[in-house]
């Protein structure tokens, strides 16, 4: 799915969301949860457009599962009530996952989530120290929550 | 909305009460897929 940066509203302010960002929402305990709530009624009001890879929704459905089976909440409806957009991977994203291999550390899901924050040209959005010193280095935007 | 909000409020109390912990599990499990990498990269 591409990405509609004219949703993000005039800022058009563009974000993509690591797995533990979208588990952070699921969970009041975490310090960050505050922030990921703003972030979330911000996407619902179209003030910012976010958007997961699908790969990433993968570790969120697994994580959560237990969570999800205990209270009925299913992870991808969540992502749809906050107008969070799920990225196929195409081609392209593949290219940039495959190509980030060079950079030391990082496991193949932290590659597609920086690689689709690179080909829709968005903030990443994560919990991940190590992805986020990665991508600080390689000057690409990311906030860590 | 309303419904995921009634949710979300339940999952907040099972958490609080059983004591999972789906971001540290998360992180965990991305650790151990950098450990596996890092072996697999090894000469």
């Amino acid at each position: 799915m591409r990405l509609d940066a004219r949703r993000g509203g005039e800022s058009g302010r563009v974000g993509v969301l690591d797995a533990g960002i979208v588990l952070i929402r699921l969970d009041r305990r975490h310090a960050a949860h505050d922030d990921v709530c703003r972030l979330f009624a911000e996407s619902a009001d179209g003030r910012v457009a976010l958007q997961i890879s699908v790969v990433n929704v993968a570790e969120v459905l697994q994580h959560a599962h237990r969570y999800s089976e205990a209270t009925g909440l299913d992870a991808i409806a969540l992502l749809h009530a906050f107008s969070i957009g799920v990225h196929r991977p195409d081609l392209e994203v593949a290219r940039r996952a495959a190509a980030l291999a060079t950079w030391p550390d990082l496991s193949m899901a932290d590659r597609f989530a920086a690689a689709t924050a690179a080909t829709v040209r968005g903030r990443l959005y994560t919990t991940d120290q190590t992805l986020a010193k990665t991508l600080r280095q390689s000057r690409q935007p990311v906030t860590s929550l | 909305m309303a419904d995921i909000d009634a949710r979300l409020e339940r999952g907040y109390s099972w958490l609080e009460q059983g004591g999972d912990d789906p971001v540290e599990a998360l992180h965990e499990a991305r650790r151990q897929a950098r450990r596996r990498e890092r072996a697999r990269r090894r000469p």
